[in-house]
């Protein structure tokens, strides 16, 4: 019996990351590409698009508008499944990815469900700011920024947004992307998932209870 | 006498930046957009060497570019996200041109306005009318003034050249900006440096109040 609590505990341990996780978009349907050029080729520093995938609300739409004298662009490349944020030198971008439902979504699953998770894949130089919003099916909305962020998957409480938003019914999220002069960034995907913490104490917990009977036998 | 001598000195502490510089291309005039992978496009510019330039990039990974925004006067080489680049930039001249003007100028001087990750390396090449040809690479240079002196140049003669050229193998992600390439007096040649002209035109006005104070 023992044995098979540990390896529960183990296996929830390794899987449990990937478990009870909501993908918001894997940028893996559905390339696009925009970019606002020098000179600008419609007059305008901006420019957005719209496509339908199976992430969060069945599309997303992308903008951008740059600030300098030379270009800027935002990709999604699928496959592999990557968005693109590029500027070049002299030049600053800010892009806008935004997924809408026109039914509230449940995002905490059940309540198991405790952040986003941001998967940054590369930044060139680390002046990048990321501004998280999401609106409930009321129009309460809320926003957290995530400032010079690094690589790797940074994790986004839900707790750190504004208790008027009903994490079971959103029907919008935004993530902005305020890059800096020549900021190059790929973002691997955007979801929500447990805290890994709290799913690290769990499976501690049930080692330690395993370890505990096995003594008092 | 006094106010001449002074007036002299200040003078040369001035102008003596500019003395002997030759301009190869500050990419004012004629600009050009290209996208990778685009080759030899031609564009007549009246400050550049032999009359005009041509352009061309390749990259590896999704995109990159390279433009000459002349009201800017400069040129930006870019590569997007998991992208590198090589561009280069090249001026022919039909007629042999004197880069040392009568053997005052023994340097280039490649002004690199920004450059972002400093990954990239830039590699001079010139050749003259006797087909003689060679190059120089700069190693991950970054930002600023870059001195170039043509003795790193073998066999090359500097009074008849036809045909330079700059290429720049881009790291990944780089995007970097160039305000001009000219040949100039290296610090080490007979020419004075800024910091030697300043000491001298500051001994001259000493020597002017010293005087007359007698």
């Amino acid at each position: 019996m023992n044995k098979y609590i540990l390896v529960f505990s183990l296996l929830a341990m390794i899987t449990s990351n990937i478990a009870h996780a909501a993908m918001i978009d894997d940028f893996t349907e559905e390339s696009m590409n925009i970019r606002v050029d020098y000179p600008p080729l419609s007059g305008s520093d901006t420019a957005s698009t719209i496509t339908n995938t199976s992430a969060f609300g069945g599309g997303r739409t992308i903008s951008i508008s740059k600030s300098g004298p030379l270009s800027a662009s935002a990709n999604v490349i699928a496959p592999p499944g990557i968005y693109a944020h590029s500027a070049d030198a002299l030049t600053s971008a800010t892009s806008t990815i935004s997924w809408h439902s026109d039914i509230g979504i449940d995002l905490i699953e059940g309540r198991t469900t405790t952040n986003f998770a941001l998967d940054i894949l590369s930044i060139d130089q680390g002046n990048i700011d990321f501004i998280l919003s999401v609106t409930d099916v009321f129009n309460n909305t809320d926003s957290y920024s995530l400032l010079e962020a690094g690589t790797g998957i940074q994790f986004i409480a839900l707790s750190l947004f504004s208790s008027t938003i009903d994490f079971l019914q959103v029907t919008d999220i935004s993530l902005r992307i305020v890059g800096g002069e020549a900021s190059d960034l790929t973002l691997n995907s955007i979801s929500t998932v447990p805290t890994p913490s709290v799913l690290v104490l769990l499976s501690m917990g049930l080692v330690a209870f395993r370890l505990n009977r096995r003594i008092s036998v | 006498m006094n106010i001449y001598i002074l007036a002299f000195a200040l003078i040369t502490g001035f102008i003596s930046h500019s003395v002997n510089a030759t301009l190869i291309d500050d990419f004012t005039d004629g600009s050009m957009h290209l996208v990778a992978d685009t080759f030899d496009i031609y564009q007549s510019s009246s400050s550049a060497f032999g009359g005009g330039r041509t352009v061309s990039i390749t990259k590896q990974g999704y995109n990159a570019k390279a433009d000459i925004i002349a009201p800017r006067g400069f040129y930006a080489h870019s590569s997007n996200v998991r992208s590198s680049a090589s561009s280069t930039i090249s001026w022919s001249s039909s007629v042999a041109v004197d880069l040392t003007e009568n053997l005052n100028n023994n340097t280039f001087t490649l002004d690199i306005y920004s450059n972002d990750l400093k990954n990239s390396d830039f590699i001079l090449s010139v050749s003259d009318n006797a087909k003689n040809k060679a190059s120089y690479t700069l190693f991950k240079a970054g930002e600023g003034i870059q001195n170039i002196m043509f003795s790193s140049f073998t066999g090359i003669d500097f009074q008849q050249i036809n045909d330079i050229s700059l290429q720049i193998v881009g790291g990944l992600e780089a995007d970097l900006v160039i305000s001009s390439l000219s040949t100039t007096t290296s610090s080490i040649s007979a020419v004075p440096t800024p910091t030697a002209l300043i000491l001298f035109s500051s001994s001259l006005v000493i020597l002017s109040l010293s005087r007359r104070k007698q």
